[in-house]
């Protein structure tokens, strides 16, 4: 606090350079802590636990492994198996298919027009649809790379884009859980 | 800042513009700092796809981000902690190869770029969470879904309880965010899904890398 005296009046000046300093000290701080947020984005799925399907051998399959078989209703199940062939990680055979119609083995570029019919014939509601389903289980090798797998999540999620629907209850199950194919 | 000149004028700098300004300055790193950048483990490398989105402008989500990875033991001798592998890259930001790095920060080279038969881990505010529980600070995964389900279960109107998750189909509102590593093994992402389900989680959030970078 300076105090300056003219022609009688009293001029009072308030002596900022302390808050200054301060605020400097503030501002060094925010600038130096700074670190904007990666650009992220993601996919919201709901995944629900994946319901047990009866084979064809009568084996209940899914994660209700304490039911027993009798007890379990049909669910039709589209099914895309991923294979890590190599045990690297990568995706090394891909099937699709209702297990108990029949899985196709097909090459991975030919995965996206394949779930497109099936995703197109699941609208079709007559009972006779051989293709209709009610859920859809991604069963992977549990070696797999995330990576490969979220490829074939992004074909499935295309798929119900423009429909402006979610998909139709998405389940993960590692490979070797199902044994009716 | 102020000064006299023996027999001069009393020079005095205005400093209230400067003050102000750097207040404004203040005022917006606050207001952009943002503490939940901590919660992110920012080594992992998410896998890019086409379909993903940004989250929606003022989305009133509730998230509980979960940092999946696989771990091993760390191989510097005579240290018993967990190691993630870590992306080397030089000033250009290129990939120039991989490392080993332990809780106790010692670093190993690590030539082969993946860990193959890890742990299942979990990072959470910078502490590894394993399938087994270490001590008070590092539950097991189990134990700390069951911890952060009991909150969420009690924040909801009305409460949930167990048993409206187990007997009565009802759901959690909040929403997992899974940010796995792409070379990260499908079977550690799919224990820590499953675990999240049998916990009543259903939303998940699958955490992509922005396309086109």
């Amino acid at each position: 606090m300076s105090k300056k005296k003219a022609k009688g009046d009293e001029e009072v000046t308030l002596n900022v350079t302390a808050m200054l300093d301060m605020a400097f000290q503030l501002l060094a701080f925010f600038i130096l802590t700074f670190r904007p947020p990666p650009a992220e984005y993601q996919i919201f799925l709901k995944l629900p636990p994946a319901q047990a399907v009866l084979g064809a051998g009568g084996q209940a399959a899914g994660n209700d492994e304490n039911k027993d078989p009798k007890d379990i209703k049909p669910v039709k199940t589209l099914t895309v198996s991923l294979l890590d062939k190599n045990g690297d990680g990568s995706l090394g055979e891909v099937a699709i298919g209702i297990p108990s119609i029949g899985m196709k083995t097909i090459p991975y570029n030919e995965l996206g027009d394949r779930l497109h019919d099936y995703f197109r014939s699941k609208d079709d509601d007559s009972k006779e649809n051989p293709d209709s389903f009610d859920q859809l289980i991604v069963q992977v090798s549990p070696t797999m790379h995330w990576e490969e797998v979220m490829k074939v999540v992004d074909l499935c999620t295309k798929q119900s884009a423009g429909k402006g629907d979610k998909l139709p209850g998405l389940s993960f199950l590692p490979l070797g859980e199902r044994t009716e194919e | 800042m102020s000064g006299s000149v023996p027999g001069g004028a009393k020079a005095e700098p205005n400093l209230t513009p400067i003050l102000d300004m750097v207040f404004q300055l203040i005022t917006f790193f606050m207001l952009v700092i943002n503490f939940k950048a901590a919660e992110l483990d920012t080594s992992l490398m998410l896998p890019v796809i086409g379909s993903a989105k940004p989250l929606p402008e003022g989305a009133k989500i509730k998230l509980l981000v979960l940092n999946v990875q696989v771990v091993t033991k760390c191989p510097h001798p005579g240290c018993d902690a967990y190691a993630t592998l870590q992306r080397k890259k030089d000033d250009s930001g290129k990939l120039v190869g991989y490392q080993l790095k332990c809780e106790r920060g010692h670093l190993t080279d690590f030539p082969q770029g993946a860990i193959t038969n890890g742990k299942t881990a979990l990072t959470i505010y910078g502490r590894l969470l394993t399938k087994e529980s270490r001590d008070r600070d590092h539950p097991s995964i189990t134990g700390y879904l069951a911890q952060e389900a009991e909150v969420s279960m009690r924040a909801m109107v009305p409460p949930l309880t167990r048993d409206d998750i187990e007997n009565k189909g009802k759901e959690m509102d909040d929403t997992i965010v899974i940010r796995a590593d792409s070379t990260c093994p499908f079977g550690a992402v799919n224990y820590i899904i499953t675990e999240c389900q049998k916990q009543g989680y259903r939303k998940f959030a699958l955490k992509t890398g922005q396309p086109g970078k």
